[in-house]
């Protein structure tokens, strides 16, 4: 019978992990340089903020369901950085949302963008709407809106579900340039047939990272790579005690390693 | 400790709550913006440590809780605490309904193009909150009379409201994605090169395999060669190539939100909601 | 550019689906389905399950995916009342979940003479999310003190005796949306819960790492899956009649992707093509 709390082993994993992802944000404090690889989805940000400018037409960006959770956090950094580039540029930025208090945050992010590029009259509160948590209500009136704005980009940052290829093909069809970026893998392969850009896995998560070039977040990428090495070791290991126990019983009998990751042998 | 009380103690803990939280926020109002986020940075803190203690120390130790019955002293406050977080949230359903009334209430008053459409979401919310409560406190009546303040009448409305309008409109906007799925798969799936030529095998195997018509294609095959049947072929991609992918796109995703999750929680997350200055 | 493009294209697209989907829903064709494994597996792990205790149905989706998990739910109450399965209907994700299943258990329950409060129960949907999922392993009437209809937890006849996560033979999640992952993580990773799954279409790749690692016991894959549970059961129900509008769907859009990539390289060749060659 398992117990209910992790067991010695999940705990100094937890452990190694997390002080080997704190141990690489303060190195990179300290100045070292430290490369990102480039994100295409990431750089066609600037561009599609200046396309829509251009053309005089407003964007849109939407959360999805998301509530308030890291999915979001990641979301709102992306938001920042769009809403400072479009204060800057003097061009509307509509955010629709499905959670209320993700509402609140969004507000004051966006508020702070407009007051940070000094045009905090140009600040427009009605752009930020909460149309409906009820997903295909929500997904109606994004719809709505891409169309009766004629958006000319969009920007998807969240955790979606199957409202995703609505808001994608919908803003295909009014012509807008669309970059998505999601956790939710059941969704990608939408995203990437209906918007012109798409960022995928984790580099949803490195999306701060790049766009503000923090060495807090470029450290975090750090070891978040080193962490997942560590997990991939972890998957051989296990692969060969699974093959071992297997094959040759009597080498190992009992595969202790499974029942240390808490996995069935 | 957490039993339900009743009566004036009931009562009297609820003006205590009130009167305790009109002060808090009154604090937190006078506090300067500094202050404010080491505060919030604090209890982010505490919040997050709570559930990491919980979970990570064991449920029973003599070495760790020397005391009482030597179990996790943590564990009993993880439902209230889960029932607190639910009263919070509760709070905030009416600022969605004010935010929806300010909006559409202005589109009204100045006869912005459209407004037509706000007079129709106020009259959908009133309707809906008003006989979805109501029929909710009304017993139904299993004879269904007809008359206009009987109580099966709200339980018709309703009816109406719910199985008659927002189903069937939620299955119609669900449905749209059948036939956008038809229009990008028409315009976008183009082989360009080997390896989406490789993809589109596999997503043609895989979408005959999901239905009968597909499955009688390969019906014939048997023996060995059985093992050629779409539905074995499909299968075999869904859990030897598609699910590896997967859990080695889930463990990235995971190592990620992790790292997010503790730059939150130790207060080292950067970004114009995490620390005043902002971005560039 | 291919010569049909743009909006006539989809508009035409959109008339040979919608025409075509009408006229399959109406005109049924016999189709053989083919039972595969997890459907399978999940069957034989709910047969498999003890008589005296209760299976949570967990409903997690409402009306935009009713068409794929209306079909599922169906199936799955039509083999609990079969087998004379207790069974709990529940929801944390979805809040019109409760009322749409209780629709389908209602329905089946005057064919198979059975009654709520003893055969089945509806505790409604709780708000809460993981702590209230984390609670509602350790002290049940606590979370859930009343059912759907207001009545007290204590007084259901097939609510004796159900106190916490260990009088739980197996929760199985009807889904549109992502709410396994709490059932995985805090009832079946902590104390081993059995885990069914019935999730729609798309997202059944993304149940096979499950299936693997043992999390779940067993899948139904979308509506082709409830089509292969009901043939298990013995029943031609909803999901069975739609599998003719599904097979010709499917034909369909494999059909305009092949007419698609033709086009496109006909298109090209046509580009490359150079006018009025020398002699």
């Amino acid at each position: 019978m398992k117990t209910e709390h992790a067991n010695w082993f999940e705990t100094l994993l937890w452990f190694v992990v997390s002080a080997i992802i704190v141990l690489a944000i303060l190195t990179a404090r300290r100045g070292r340089t430290l490369y990102i690889r480039p994100i295409p989805g990431l750089a066609a940000i600037d561009e599609a903020v200046g396309r829509a400018t251009e053309m005089g037409r407003p964007m849109l960006f939407t959360f999805g369901l998301a509530g308030i959770d890291i999915v979001s956090m990641q979301a709102l950094a992306v938001l920042s950085h769009i809403a400072r580039i479009a204060a800057r540029l003097g061009n509307r930025l509509i955010v629709p949302l499905a959670d209320v208090p993700l509402y609140t945050l969004t507000e004051e992010v966006m508020r702070e963008a407009w007051a940070a590029e000094g045009k905090q009259d140009a600040f427009r509160s009605d752009d930020i709407r909460f149309l409906s948590d009820q997903q295909f209500a929500y997904a109606a009136g994004v719809i709505g809106l891409l169309n009766r704005e004629q958006v000319a980009s969009a920007f998807y940052f969240g955790y979606f579900y199957a409202e995703s290829l609505l808001l994608a093909e919908s803003g295909q069809q009014v012509g807008a340039i669309q970059v998505a970026g999601t956790p939710a893998t059941t969704q990608i392969p939408f995203f990437i047939v209906a918007s012109d850009y798409t960022i995928i896995g984790d580099e949803y998560y490195a999306a701060s990272a790049y766009l503000s070039r923090e060495p807090t977040l470029l450290g975090s990428l750090v070891g978040q790579d080193i962490g997942k090495g560590i997990l991939i070791f972890l998957i051989v290991l296990g692969t060969i005690f699974a093959l071992l126990h297997g094959f040759f019983p009597r080498a190992l009998p009992h595969n202790w390693l499974a029942d240390l990751l808490g996995g069935a042998s | 400790m957490w039993a339900p009380v009743h009566g004036w103690s009931l009562l009297g803990y609820v003006a205590a709550s009130v009167a305790a939280w009109v002060a808090l926020f009154y604090i937190l109002h006078r506090l300067p913006l500094r202050h404010k986020r080491i505060l919030i940075a604090a209890c982010t803190f505490l919040a997050g440590l709570f559930y990491t203690l919980e979970f990570f120390l064991p449920a029973h130790s003599r070495w760790l809780f020397f005391w009482g019955k030597h179990e996790n002293p943590l564990s009993p406050l993880v439902g209230p605490l889960g029932d607190a977080v639910s009263v919070i949230y509760g709070f905030t359903i009416a600022l969605g309904i004010i935010s929806l009334a300010s909006v559409h209430g202005k589109a009204i008053a100045r006869r912005r193009s459209g407004w037509h459409n706000s007079v129709a979401f106020f009259a959908a919310l009133v309707s809906m909150i008003v006989f979805g409560l109501w029929q909710s406190y009304v017993p139904d009546d299993p004879h269904r009379a007809t008359w206009i303040f009987r109580a099966s009448t709200v339980h018709r409305i309703y009816d109406v409201l719910f199985d008659g309008m927002y189903q069937p409109l939620g299955a119609t906007v669900f449905s749209v994605l059948a036939f956008y799925i038809a229009s990008a798969a028409y315009r976008a799936f183009r082989v360009r090169s080997g390896e989406a030529a490789l993809m589109m095998a596999a997503a043609v195997v895989m979408m005959l395999s999901q239905v009968p018509v597909g499955q009688w294609l390969t019906h014939t095959l048997h023996g060995p060669w059985a093992n050629l049947r779409v539905e074995v072929v499909a299968n075999w991609l869904l859990t030897t190539l598609s699910s590896s992918a997967l859990t080695g796109v889930g463990l990235g995703i995971a190592v990620g939100g992790l790292a997010m999750a503790l730059r939150i929680w130790l207060g080292l997350e950067r970004g114009s909601f995490f620390e005043a200055g902002g971005p560039k | 550019m291919t010569p049909v493009s743009g909006e006539r294209a989809r508009h035409l697209i959109y008339a040979l689906l919608g025409l075509g989907t009408a006229a399959g829903l109406l005109i049924h064709v016999r189709q053989p389905v083919v039972v595969t494994p997890p459907t399978r597996s999940l069957r034989d792990s709910i047969q498999a399950l003890p008589r005296n205790k209760l299976v949570i149905l967990s409903i997690g989706w409402d009306v935009g995916t009713r068409g794929e998990n209306g079909p599922q739910t169906e199936a799955l109450i039509e083999d609990f009342f079969r087998s004379k399965i207790k069974f709990a209907i529940f929801s944390f994700a979805s809040p019109p979940g409760p009322t749409m299943a209780e629709q389908i258990a209602d329905r089946l329950a005057r064919k198979h003479h059975k009654t709520y409060g003893e055969d089945w129960v509806n505790w409604g949907y709780r708000t809460g999310g993981v702590p209230m999922l984390m609670g509602l392993a350790k002290n049940i009437p606590r979370i859930v003190p009343q059912d759907l209809y207001h009545t007290p937890i204590s007084k259901i006849p097939v609510m004796r005796g159900i106190r916490d996560v260990h009088d739980i033979a197996m929760v199985i999640e009807i889904t549109g949306s992502a709410s396994l992952d709490p059932w995985v993580g805090f009832w079946q990773g902590v104390y081993g819960t059995k885990l069914g799954y019935a999730p729609t279409g798309v997202m059944v790749p993304e149940a096979f790492p499950y299936l693997h690692a043992g999390q779940i016991t067993g899948l139904q894959k979308g509506l082709v899956g409830a089509a292969e549970y009901e043939r298990l059961v013995g029943v031609r129900g909803d999901a069975t009649r739609r599998m003719t509008a599904l097979s010709y769907d499917h034909v369909l859009v494999i059909a305009l992707i092949i007419l698609g990539n033709w086009l496109a390289i006909r298109a090209a060749r046509r580009r490359q093509e150079p006018e009025g060659q020398a002699p």
